[in-house]
């Protein structure tokens, strides 16, 4: 039997740069560019750029 | 007769009934009787029997005997200290006194179970530090609590956030602007520059 063949797209967390701890869990293509968006932020109760941790794939 | 009262009795009654009724007017002295406040220890087995009354239920008496102002008939235990005995016996004998029925009808068989009797078991009073000044949390320990961990951190934590949220705008709006594929990666090498080929 063939290896399995790795996934299309992986689960990645998005860190709040405001370092509250919050972080929201999205996916994006294997291949694909960091994710970087502005999102809510309840620790802070306003909108905070979030970018994706540099950390290995968080299952 | 009140539900404290009768219940004050009914224990004096089940305690006292085997040791009076058995010698009924044979001595004049105090009778003894083993406390059962307290646990006994067997002299031949050297084993220690337990309290005859669970801690509840001798909390449950005192409360009952408190209600009904017959403190001094119970014995001493861990529910009640011999000091609040000694000062529940000095009030009953000052207003006994005063009133002339109580002596005549304590001698009455009715009221058998009134009579005084010497408690078999000595009470060691637990003691508890710091009781007297008030404080009983900290008394003897070296250290006091030093907060949780969180708590501890928490100044330092609100003003590094304080801090990145004061130039949030601007990050946000650098992150607006720029057109993130077009960022060229610092890994990848210099793509060259053709002034000769045209576009098209």
């Amino acid at each position: 039997m063939a290896a399995k063949s790795k996934a299309r797209t992986i689960i990645v967390r998005m860190v709040s740069t405001a370092q509250t701890g919050y972080f929201y869990a999205t996916q994006r293509l294997r291949l694909g560019p960091r994710l970087a968006a502005v999102k809510y932020d309840p620790r802070v109760k306003s909108r905070v750029l979030f970018v994706e941790s540099k950390k290995t794939a968080k299952k | 007769m009140s539900a404290a009262l009768q219940a004050v009795k009914q224990f004096r009654v089940r305690e006292l009934a085997p040791v009076l009724k058995a010698q009924p007017t044979a001595s004049t002295a105090r009778p003894k009787i083993l406390n059962p406040f307290l646990p006994h220890k067997n002299p031949e087995s050297g084993r220690w029997a337990p309290a005859k009354y669970s801690l509840r239920r001798q909390a449950d008496l005192v409360k009952q005997a408190r209600a009904s102002g017959m403190l001094h008939l119970l014995p001493p235990g861990p529910k009640l200290s011999p000091k609040d005995l000694a000062a529940a016996s000095a009030s009953t004998s000052a207003s006994t006194p005063t009133s002339d029925a109580v002596a005549p009808v304590a001698e009455s068989s009715k009221s058998w179970w009134l009579s005084e009797v010497e408690w078999e078991g000595e009470f060691k009073e637990k003691e508890v530090k710091g009781a007297d000044v008030g404080n009983r949390l900290y008394a003897g320990r070296k250290r006091m609590f030093k907060g949780h961990k969180w708590e501890r951190t928490l100044e330092k934590r609100t003003w590094e956030r304080k801090m990145l949220m004061k130039d949030m705008a601007a990050r946000i709006e650098r992150f607006r602007t720029t057109y993130r594929r077009k960022t060229p990666s610092p890994v990848s090498p210099a793509r060259p520059v053709s002034y000769s080929k045209l576009p098209f």
